[in-house]
């Protein structure tokens, strides 16, 4: 019993780093799935929301709700910048997008670190949730519960907006075929805009909320982007319930992969992609889909 | 009735509209007579012939005409460039994008590190196994990879370097972890030679090296493997139709460019007697692909010229603003994202990139699908009963 | 008569739209089968599941006796089965001539494949002659029109060899003058080489095939000779409202 207490913290962690890797992958397959847009500035979008937590949370529920705001408008913004950068670029020119996006990362990052210094920033809980909480007779951070909470209801209300909204109708649509979208009235651009405006109020938010559990440094950007590349591969890229599935699993591998064999991660991670894209090479395709 | 002169009768009737193809560049018929293109093409050769000797007289003579720090700069550049050459292989010939160079560039230099610290191997050995552990690495990797087109294969191979890139970092018992590894001896290239003591030595050792792997990869080019490989780029639907694995050709080629990049990994410690993680972030990888596809991507000598010229542009860059490089720098890629307005993959040669097919996707007409196990330019009706 | 392709309960599904289902089809050794139906009727998908583009979901392929369900597009090519796309796919950067040697890699010595090639460039009308020294085989793939790249990806199915040939709509968007030089090199093929014919055009089906079948919504809905097609109430039915010229034609003809 004691030996599977010592993994229950672990696990625990992992669900919460998980659905904070969902949310954040949720962006970029937004970005890939509906706009076709290979996205390299994800994890920028993600550090902004992070440095915003920094910068104005200072232990009180009041300034994290306003770096909850801020950070998301903000990380929403440099989307919107992204999507103006990327219209004189040719709609299916991904080795051009990537570049640009590339390029936009790299920019992005070094001017937070002109602006917050090349250290890795603590971040201030709010004090309320900065004390342990019992979980089965052990003390758990309860920012971290409250982190899965929220981060669950982000992840439902993400898919019922891909299922029933209209806009969701749409994303989806233009998964399938762009010019068919178009012939809806709705441009391609505004279809661009709008997923890269979300992508990084979506990464943005994450950022805000899980700066606790991954927080704002030099490196952030480069970590949040592989993690969510590895998610969405993981996932299928086609299918936000395979997604979800893959962040949870890469969340584990992170936090209760790390407790089992500490020097492995990196390569269980490898591992995990090897078995699923080996599995899935000659399987069935998939649709972008609510699940 | 001559099928022959059926078709001619009517090839002189047709209207130049019927051309079907991207022909705006060609008249459409068969090129002209080979006489009447003699003189230019022989001033054309000439030139780039002159140009080339000159630049290769250049390249010997730089040592001397430079200071040794800056020997040891132009030493690095070559090495990147060999890494872009590989890259270049893959991306622009075989048609499969890569952001993963980087991994079996890391096995090549970890493993001479290693391999000169315990045993001071000279230089030909340590060649040979940065080209094996190079060509390990990829053997390993391919799968994962070769199933792969477009943008998917950018995520997967990018992860894959990254992934090896947190890999160096954590098994500090093998790499030395963040700090990495220092101290390798100076060694001769070979049995019998003097020791590469000096600056000078190790870059024309290093310009030695790349000049022959180059070389090697440009005849191979040549051969027939060269036609395969672009046959795989352009359709590789028609590839299989005709009964060509295209995985198995693509699977070489990876295993083939990772052998490169473990080459250029033996070179880098040897001129630069110190790894560490940092060589091999993701940024490196995003510098190789931009100076391929400066130098167009279906071109080897053209990568190895555009990166040198990325390298160069960086280090020159962080020497005029420290700290500030990196936005200048990102700076740089946004701009070269402009530069092409056929689009960067048009320029490189990357049909599948640069357009989709007329029935919407890469793939059977739904983009999702297409991904992990998709195919590239000419599978578009798939989808369509 | 030897069986040489025989399909049994062929399925196949993308998401909820069924492109192919219940499929049977049997190919003797020699025959000229040719499959016609409207639009949506999942031809191209027979051919891409017979070709290993697909996998089907359900159902079994044999070729020659050997089960290849399981095999994949490069291995069945190797066995013997050629095909053409509803789009021509040629191999735009290389020239007429390698392409069609390319095509013919797995199926001639290095030593007879450029005779090969050339031979088989001269029978689809693409050979020297009339348009200056070297002709069109010189010419880059990507300067052919649309029916010069039929005739080509034609050449580069025979140059494979092919015991099966599975033509897609070979004769979309050609003239007159390319069907004509279309129709002789199908009539011409020994019966050496079985084909399998998906087309619109009626008349070079009722011309050249010995069988014809009617696919609708992925169904067979019959099969017999083109007589026995035009005379049948069910493929009237299919075709209710639209059939395609020709299709009933021959019957008004006599």
């Amino acid at each position: 019993m004691g030996r599977l207490d010592a993994y229950l913290i672990p696990a625990v962690d992992g669900v919460a780093y998980g659905l904070l890797l969902f949310v954040v992958a949720a962006g970029l397959m937004l970005c890939f799935g509906v706009a076709n847009i290979l996205n390299l500035a994800h994890g920028t979008l993600y550090a902004i929301g992070a440095y915003t937590a920094a910068a104005v949370s200072d232990g009180g529920t009041g300034t994290l709700l306003v770096a909850l705001l801020v950070g998301t408008v903000a990380a929403a913004a440099a989307g919107l910048v992204l999507a103006g950068l990327l219209t004189p670029v040719a709609p299916g020119d991904q080795l051009a997008q990537a570049l640009l996006t590339f390029g936009v990362a790299l920019a992005g990052g070094g001017l937070l670190v002109v602006a917050f210094g090349p250290d890795d920033l603590p971040v201030t809980v709010p004090a309320w949730l900065d004390r342990p909480v019992g979980l089965a007779g052990h003390p758990y951070a309860a920012y971290r519960l409250a982190l899965i909470v929220v981060a669950a209801g982000v992840a439902v209300a993400l898919h019922l907006a891909v299922a029933r909204t209209r806009a969701g109708m749409l994303a989806r649509a233009a998964a399938d075929d762009e010019r068919m979208v178009a012939c809806l009235g709705v441009s391609p651009t505004r279809v661009r805009v709008g997923v890269l405006a979300a992508a990084g109020g979506l990464a943005g938010a994450a950022g805000v909320l899980g700066a606790p559990l991954l927080g704002p440094g030099p490196g952030t950007a480069a970590t949040v982007l592989l993690l969510s590349l590895v998610v969405v591969v993981l996932g299928g890229l086609g299918s936000v319930g395979g997604t979800f599935l893959a962040a949870l699993a890469v969340g584990e591998i992170q936090t209760l992969g790390v407790t089992l064999l500490p020097t492995a991660a990196p390569f269980l991670l490898f591992a995990a992609m090897a078995v699923v894209l080996a599995a899935r090479a000659r399987g069935p395709l998939r649709h972008w889909s609510p699940a | 009735m001559n099928p022959a002169s059926t078709l001619n009768q009517h090839a002189g009737a047709q209207p130049a509209g019927a051309r079907h193809t991207g022909a705006a560049r060609s008249p459409g018929g068969p090129p002209p007579p080979a006489a009447a293109r003699s003189p230019r093409r022989w001033a054309v050769t000439a030139t780039v012939a002159v140009a080339l000797a000159a630049g290769a007289g250049l390249a010997v003579a730089a040592p001397w005409l430079v200071d040794p720090y800056t020997t040891s700069l132009l030493a690095r550049t070559l090495v990147f460039g060999l890494v872009a050459a590989s890259v270049a292989v893959l991306t622009g010939i075989a048609g499969l994008p890569t952001l993963g160079q980087t991994a079996p560039f890391a096995a090549g230099a970890y493993t001479c590190a290693v391999l000169s610290l315990h045993t001071g191997a000279v230089g030909v050995v340590s060649l040979l196994a940065g080209a094996a552990a190079g060509a390990l690495l990829a053997a390993l990797t391919a799968p994962l990879v070769v199933y792969a087109r477009g943008v998917v294969a950018l995520m997967i191979t990018l992860a894959i370097g990254e992934l090896a890139v947190v890999a160096a970092g954590r098994w500090k018992s093998v790499t030395g972890g963040t700090d990495g590894l220092a101290g390798m001896p100076s060694v001769p290239a070979s049995w019998g030679l003097p020791v590469l003591g000096d600056d000078r030595a190790r870059y024309l050792y290093a310009l030695a090296a790349v000049a022959v792997v180059v070389g090697a990869v440009v005849l191979a080019l040549r051969t027939p493997a060269g036609a395969l490989l672009r046959g795989c780029r352009d359709d590789e639907r028609r590839m299989r139709a005709s009964g060509h694995p295209v995985t198995g050709y693509l699977a070489v080629a990876l295993v083939a460019a990772g052998a490169v990049a473990g080459v250029a990994g033996s070179l880098l410690i040897t001129v630069q007697q110190y790894v560490s993680p940092a060589d091999f972030g993701f940024d490196v990888a995003a510098l190789l692909l931009l100076g391929v596809v400066i130098g167009g991507a279906g071109s080897v000598g053209g990568a190895f010229a555009g990166t040198a010229l990325v390298i160069a542009g960086r280090d020159w860059l962080s020497g005029l603003l420290p700290g500030h490089a990196p936005v200048l720098l990102g700076g740089l890629f946004v701009l070269a994202a402009y530069a092409f307005p056929q689009g960067v993959a048009a320029r490189s040669g990357l049909p599948g990139l640069a357009r989709r097919s007329v029935s919407g996707g890469l793939i059977s007409g739904r983009r999702a699908g297409w991904l992990i196990s998709g195919r590239r330019a000419g599978a578009g009706d798939r989808g369509r009963p | 008569m030897t069986t040489l392709l025989a399909a049994e309960g062929l399925c196949r599904r993308y998401g909820s739209l069924v492109a192919v289902d219940a499929l049977d089809l049997r190919l003797d050794e020699g025959e000229r089968h040719a499959v016609i139906g409207p639009n949506g009727a999942g031809k191209t998908t027979l051919l891409d599941l017979l070709a290993g583009a697909c996998r089907p979901d359900r159902g079994r392929i044999t070729f020659a006796g050997r089960d290849i369900t399981g095999l994949g597009a490069s291995r069945r090519a190797r066995l013997g089965i050629g095909r053409t796309h509803q789009r021509p796919a040629v191999w735009p950067s290389l020239t007429t001539l390698d392409n069609v040697m390319l095509a013919g890699w797995y199926a001639h010595r290095r030593a007879r494949r450029r005779a090969v090639a050339v031979d088989l460039l001269e029978r689809v009308g693409l050979g020297s002659g009339g348009l200056g020294s070297g002709g069109l085989a010189a010419a880059p793939a990507a300067s052919l029109s649309h029916g010069q790249r039929r005739q080509l990806e034609i050449a580069m199915a025979l140059a494979g060899a092919p015991r099966l040939l599975l033509l897609d709509e070979p004769a979309a968007g050609l003239s007159a003058a390319e069907l004509d030089l279309l129709r002789d090199l199908l009539a011409e093929l020994p019966r050496t080489v079985t084909v399998l014919l998906v087309e619109h055009r009626l008349d070079l089906v009722f011309a050249l095939a010995d069988t014809v079948t009617v696919l609708s919504e992925g169904r067979p809905v019959d099969s017999g000779t083109p007589a026995e097609i035009t005379a049948s109430q069910a493929v009237r039915r299919v075709y209710a409202g639209a059939p395609p010229a020709g299709l009933f034609d021959l019957e008004a003809a006599g």
